[in-house]
């Protein structure tokens, strides 16, 4: 007992170390042997063995039982469960996700690529080739075969059906958007924050106070639709005007010698574009002072 | 079949979807994360949730495991890793965390229980950290020098002196704190 530094040990008394060795198992053959023959004999490395014994179980009384072990590793299973689950389930939402995003943007990218417009999609008009105030009325008339444009203040689009859509942007910038229409139907959507907005027909003027509706013009009959929002529609000639509102169209009744019936060079006299129905007979109101002038 | 093996089994099965394998494996690592938590971070009061949380780790990743009898290194990893992450962030330091008086006994083995307890725990915590986790793993997971040596990367003829050195050690301060073995 070399190391207990209360007693003096026998010269044949083994190490203290030894002790412990024999305590945990890792003498072999003659050592053990010989540790235990002197333990039989010698009572002081008895009580040294059954104080390392003691210590030894004081130190394993503070660790996790059995109990807690299958207690701790229930509950860390049970974690581990559950968030397989939701990684699974995530991964499935993604999936999912991915595929309706693949089938959703399909089409667009693919109408991208050159794909011809379906028949109830719209072209764009060449709003901003279109020429200034300056050159207004000189203008040449747009095509809805051209190449779809945003322009900076609306966008106008034409029903692929009226491709012979005789069209002139009058003006088109952040102020403001005047057009004039001579022949077919173009349906226009206003972005937010443009304070002007005209279009004029042969026989009327359409001031728009809402954002997206049809201005046609058919063998001198203006017809205007409304999808949001509001219009003022205002016959030029007799300065009769009407507000147009969503569900309501608005459609003149044709005036004999009016421009725009049988123009030359035009296509011939088409009736309705199907968005346009005859108006009711009170859609025609007294003209507003600001337009008496 | 030694404990490495057995554990090495384990392993294995648990990789192939046997859930009781992995149950068992989770349930045999406890004390040997415990101890190497506490071994790290004596002072540290929510170490089941530590232990928990490196269970966790530990079977999320258990097909990264290169080689299956090394499963105890690779808990070491884990915990060093997760404790020194909560140790920069509260700067741990003390003593062994208490745990609730024992509540088995009469009121004065209580009390005694209690107190010797409490000296153990601070002789523990009076130890280097590698002693500690060599003590606590051998007398709280019952690992063999050995896997003692595969979980801290020692030798084994160092975990065997160092395992010495700790409970000359421990004993030493446990007389002087006047605990009578």
């Amino acid at each position: 007992m070399s190391d207990d530094p209360r007693r003096g040990a026998a010269e044949d008394c083994p190490k203290r170390e030894t002790l412990w060795l024999l305590y945990d198992g890792r003498l072999r053959g003659h050592e053990r042997e010989a540790a235990e023959e002197h333990l039989r004999r010698c009572a002081r490395c008895r009580a040294g063995l059954g104080e390392s014994r003691r210590i030894g179980e004081a130190v394993a009384d503070l660790g996790p039982g059995r109990d807690d072990a299958v207690r701790l590793s229930a509950r860390a299973l049970a974690r581990y469960v559950w968030r397989c689950r939701v990684r699974k389930v995530a991964a499935t939402a993604a999936l999912a996700a991915g595929f309706v995003l693949v089938v959703t943007a399909a089409p667009w990218f693919l109408g991208r690529e050159g794909a011809a417009p379906g028949p109830d999609e719209e072209v764009a008009l060449t709003a901003d080739e279109s020429p200034g105030p300056a050159d207004a009325g000189e203008g040449e008339p747009s095509r809805a075969a051209a190449p779809p444009v945003q322009t900076l203040a609306c966008r106008a689009t034409a029903r692929p059906e009226d491709e012979a859509t005789e069209f002139t942007v009058l003006r088109n910038d952040e102020a403001g958007f005047e057009a004039r229409l001579e022949w077919g139907s173009v349906r226009f959507r206003v972005p937010r924050g443009v304070e002007t907005f005209r279009v004029q027909t042969p026989t009327h003027l359409v001031q728009v106070l809402g954002t997206v509706f049809t201005v046609a013009f058919y063998n001198g009959e203006t017809h205007v639709a409304v999808e949001e929002g509001t219009v003022e529609v205002l016959a030029l000639d007799d300065r009769e005007v009407a507000v147009v509102e969503p569900g309501a169209p608005f459609s003149s009744a044709p005036p004999a010698g009016v421009p725009g019936v049988n123009t030359p060079g035009g296509p011939p006299p088409r009736h309705g574009t199907g968005s346009t129905t005859p108006p009711p007979p009170d859609r025609h109101l007294d003209l507003p002072p600001k337009w008496r002038e | 079949m030694d404990q490495r093996e057995a554990r090495k089994e384990l392993v294995l099965r648990a990789r192939q979807g046997d859930r009781g394998a992995l149950s068992e494996l989770m349930t045999q690592a406890v004390p040997v994360v415990t101890a190497l938590v506490r071994g790290l971070a004596p002072s540290l009061r929510n170490y089941e949730d530590v232990t928990q949380e490196v269970l966790l780790r530990a079977m999320s990743h258990l097909d990264r495991i290169r080689d299956p009898g090394r499963f105890g290194a690779y808990l070491n990893e884990i915990t060093r890793n997760l404790v020194f992450d909560i140790k920069r962030r509260k700067r741990l330091v003390g003593t062994l965390v208490e745990d609730p008086v024992s509540t088995t006994g009469g009121p004065v083995d209580r009390v005694v229980r209690h107190e010797e307890e409490v000296r153990v725990r601070e002789a523990l915590g009076e130890l280097g950290e590698v002693d500690r986790q060599v003590i606590l793993l051998r007398h709280w997971s019952d690992a063999s020098y050995e896997e003692i040596a595969t979980s801290l990367g020692l030798t084994v003829s160092a975990v065997q002196s160092r395992l010495f050195r700790a409970r000359r050690e421990l004993e030493k301060r446990l007389r002087r704190k006047g605990y009578t073995p």
